[in-house]
């Protein structure tokens, strides 16, 4: 049946008092877990109207939030995980389903090796304990997306567990005042997506597409409130998430909506709900009395998944047809935690600068191609990547591979900066042009746009001279002391060069001629 | 010519006694004759006659494919075999026509195997009598013999004849019946709690439960995942032996079956059996059990010693859990198995359209039958 689902579920624990002010902090790509209050000022739907909670009393006794998160990623891979059918992304409804995943009688469902491989890779890189024994199990209800009545997942006995992901938090107003927290990862269960359910109202009909959901990582949110010291509250489920904004949003309001009540006597349904985007509030989903009773059974069609490493495998193995542990652990790509720290290390970067490096697809090997060709310094070239660059491609939309500016024009545009052929904001004009017009280099552009540096220090001496004598008051100005003054005269000259000098060293030059 | 071995018959087809083509028409006649027994669900007179034709071809070539070439065999109505309606004796697949053959009717009709038909089973393989399908009950063959008769009218005078026969014994009653009677040389039938091996002593012939994990499920409707296994019917203990060596194996479609190459073997034909020891479990002497299958289970007993074989009294302790245990297993795992049967699909759909769960109370409802346990 399906495409291949990783399940990750991440107890976490958060505090959230009443009145704190968040953190907003919008540093691209800088990763943030706000425990703010509904209001959010600088969020960029603060124009529509909110539902907030409704404040609640000042209460003397503290309230802790508990948050886990259920996480259904899609494994990436040709084929679903039970049956032979591919995997594609938006494919024609109905046209990737094998007969496994129709459900008809008499079908079995057969593992998928990748799949397995993946989930050991993702136990591996969120440093779980990887059971070498691990179940398959059938978790029974009707729906119309689930032909066969059950999912196949696993329950009582996951692939891997007890692991963890170690992230930064900004804590204060500035940017670069993180702190890093850890989040537990309770465990990693491999199981079958559902289909995709489409209601059309209109004709008061549901259809169903068998290809498999697409939504490639889906968070489900579980959220309870007690006091410190006592037991854990009754809990909530808010599905429908599909954004970290939207996630985060979702939580902050339940953690209000569930303090307001238990602090005006309410009491907490152990019940599902969704979120609605539009009024920024989570309402009751499913119309169910207490829990769902989905039949747990051990799926009888699939043996227990048995895994080895090294020091385990049996001799004389067939290597397709066992996974070995250690094998997949030395293929593990370098974790990006690990990456980070080498920037941060090698280049002295700052750590939120490293996060938006890898916070994007490609745009590390963009920055460490252009460190290749140029001798700009690393913060400058950063600096270049992140702000200027990563700027024109959100504004197009575009990602790092349909960038039209390459790694080797950046550098060569660097490289003029350095040299003091161009100024750096004549070099951005360049990479204005750079970014529009395909095929040109940045020697082309600027030769085109006469941006060069005048290099012609006669001239530039003459012209500072000419400069003073034509304002006689500005720099009477300067020698009474006015510090603005200078910058007048310096905005004066680079006037007078058509913007071709330096301003650097016109300073230079009439701080020369003034004092000589 | 229909009561031979399959070594015999197959022998016979290579030396030009019979063609496939008599052989199927032969059968196909027995089939309409007996029609009374309501062995079969569906017969596929087309498709038998079309393989006949095939299997024709390869012997006048010379180049038959073994032992089950041009030989005529039936199977159980909850196998998947694809183009011909497979119903299970239920209304909930009636009209049903899977698009895959199940890999041991493809096991089958890869040695040229012909195709009589479905035969008719408990709805659903659930019961023991063969008498709960839609389709009705099949007759036991041994009804109309003789012997029965002539007891029969001995004992009840003016009885309508129509309600005077016997079961089959069940759930694989019909291929029991099919093979019984003759109208087919060996029969699918399926194993779960002895859905096989009851009919086998019922009809009076062999039925084999291979070892789960030996025969692979896929395609197999299934009833208890775990316990389920395709099952064998024959006249004689050397054609289930033929049978199962070209059925065994692993199957990459199904997980459960065993991943070691099976060794082909031939059955040993065994004169001695002094150094055989046989076991007798005493817990199987229950009392509920009748005195004429207790002497004949002597009789056997008594035959092995006579031949200098050692047979000693063995304990299988946990047998009087057995049923118990087999009860919340099998139940478990029926009610999650028919969780399929919505009508979304595939199969009957009821013409509620209110809502999924009313169509899927009514389609349900409609489609299965009572559980009689």
């Amino acid at each position: 049946m399906a495409a291949p689902v990783l399940r990750w579920l991440c107890p976490g624990r958060c505090w959230a008092f009443a009145r704190i002010g968040g953190c907003s902090c919008h540093g691209r790509g800088v990763p943030t877990a706000s425990t703010s209050s509904g209001k959010r000022g600088q969020s960029s739907v603060a124009r529509q109207s909110l539902i907030t909670a409704q404040e609640p009393r000042k209460g003397d006794r503290e309230w802790a939030a508990v948050v886990g998160l259920e996480i259904h990623a899609q494994i990436s891979s040709n084929s679903k995980l039970f049956s032979g059918s591919q995997v594609h992304f938006a494919a024609p409804p109905n046209s990737l389903v094998s007969f496994f995943d129709a459900s008809l009688p008499g079908t079995l469902p057969v593992l998928n090796r990748r799949c397995v491989e993946a989930a050991v890779m993702t136990g591996l890189a969120l440093d779980c304990r990887i059971n070498k024994k691990s179940l398959f199990d059938r978790k029974h209800y009707f729906y119309a997306d689930l032909p066969a009545g059950y999912q196949i997942t696993q329950q009582r006995l996951p692939i891997a567990v007890d692991g963890s992901l170690a992230y930064s938090v900004c804590v204060g107003k500035k940017l670069g005042q993180a702190v890093t927290r850890t989040v537990r990862v309770r465990q990693i269960q491999l199981e079958q997506d559902s289909g995709k359910s489409l209601h059309d109202d209109l004709r008061s009909q549901t259809l169903v597409d068998l290809n498999r959901a697409e939504g490639q990582l889906r968070v489900d949110a579980n959220i309870s409130v007690h006091h410190p010291g006592e037991p854990l509250g009754v809990r909530t489920e808010v599905k429908n998430l599909n954004s970290a904004r939207f996630l985060a949003r979702a939580i902050d309001y339940e953690i209000q909506r569930q303090i307001s009540e238990l602090e005006n006597g309410g009491e907490i349904l152990n019940e599902t709900r969704s979120f609605d985007y539009k009024l920024g509030c989570t309402v009751p989903m499913r119309d169910k009395e207490g829990k769902q009773d989905y039949r747990f059974m051990p799926e009888p069609n699939l043996p227990p998944l048995l895994l080895y490493d090294s020091a385990s495998l049996p001799a004389g193995a067939d290597p397709q047809q066992v996974i070995n542990i250690d094998r997949i652990r030395e293929q593990l790509p370098e974790l990006p935690s690990v990456t980070r720290e080498k920037l941060v290390r090698r280049y002295g970067m700052l750590p939120e600068h490293s996060f938006a490096l890898l916070n994007e697809v490609g745009l590390l090997e963009f920055f460490q191609n252009v460190m290749k060709e140029t001798r700009a310094e690393p913060k400058k070239v950063a600096s270049w990547v992140l702000n200027t660059f990563l700027g024109f491609l959100k504004q197009q939309n575009l990602a790092v591979s349909e960038s039209p500016v390459t790694p080797s024009a950046l550098a060569e545009l660097l490289n003029l900066v350095e040299r003091k052929a161009i100024s750096s904001s004549a070099a951005k004009q360049v990479f204005e042009e750079l970014w529009r017009s395909e095929g040109k280099t940045p020697a082309q552009i600027v030769a085109e746009k006469q941006l060069e540096l005048m290099q012609d220090d006669e001239a530039l001496e003459q012209l500072c001279r000419a400069t003073m004598e034509a304002h006689p008051q500005v720099v009477m100005d300067l020698k009474k002391g006015n510090p603005r003054a200078i910058n007048k005269l310096i905005g004066l000259v680079r006037k007078a060069t058509l913007g071709r000098a330096d301003p650097t060293a016109i300073k230079e030059v009439l701080e020369r001629q003034l004092s000589g | 010519m229909l009561g031979r071995t399959l070594r015999e018959v197959s022998a016979a087809l290579k030396q030009g006694q019979i063609t496939p083509t008599e052989l199927c028409q032969k059968c196909l006649s027995l089939i309409k004759k007996t029609k009374f027994l309501n062995a079969y669900i569906t017969v596929s007179e087309e498709v038998a006659l079309k393989q006949a034709e095939e299997s024709e071809k390869r012997y006048k070539k010379g180049r038959s494919l073994g032992d089950l070439d041009g030989i005529p065999i039936a199977v159980k109505d909850n196998f998947s075999t694809s183009g011909i309606e497979t119903t299970c004796a239920s209304n909930m697949l009636k009209g049903y026509v899977p698009p895959y053959n199940a890999t041991v009717v493809q096991k089958l009709l890869d040695q040229g195997a012909l195709l009589m038909g479905k035969t008719n089973l408990d709805e659903f393989a659930m019961g023991s009598g063969s008498t709960d399908g839609i389709f009705g009950p099949v007759k036991n063959p041994w009804s109309f013999s003789e012997q029965y008769r002539k007891k029969r009218k001995q004992k009840s005078h003016g009885e309508k004849e129509d309600s005077d026969w016997l079961i089959t014994g069940g759930s694989s009653g019909g291929s029991a019946a099919a093979v019984s009677a003759f109208t087919c040389f060996t029969a699918l039938g399926s194993d779960t709690g002895g859905s096989t091996r009851n009919p086998a002593a019922h009809c009076g012939v062999v039925g084999l439960k291979p070892s789960y994990g030996l025969v692979s499920r896929h395609g197999l409707i299934p009833l208890v995942n775990s316990m389920d296994v395709p099952g064998i019917l024959t006249r004689c203990v050397d054609d289930a032996a033929i049978v199962l060596g070209i059925l065994a194996g692993h199957d990459p479609k199904d997980s459960t079956t065993v991943q070691d190459p099976v060794k082909p073997f031939v059955l040993p034909s065994l004169t001695d059996v002094s150094k055989l020891c046989v076991g007798i479990p005493k817990e199987y002497l229950a009392p509920e059990l009748s005195s004429e299958v207790r002497s004949l289970w002597s009789k056997a007993a008594n035959l092995f010693e006579s031949e200098g074989a050692k047979v000693i009294e063995v304990s299988l302790p946990h047998t009087s859990f057995s049923i118990v245990c087999y009860h919340v297993l099998c139940t478990s795992e029926v009610a999650s198995n028919m969780a399929r049967f919505d009508g979304l699909e595939y199969g009957h759909r009821c013409d509620v359209g209110v809502s999924t769960e009313a169509m899927y109370a009514a389609t349900r409802r409609e489609g299965f039958n009572d559980v009689k346990l």
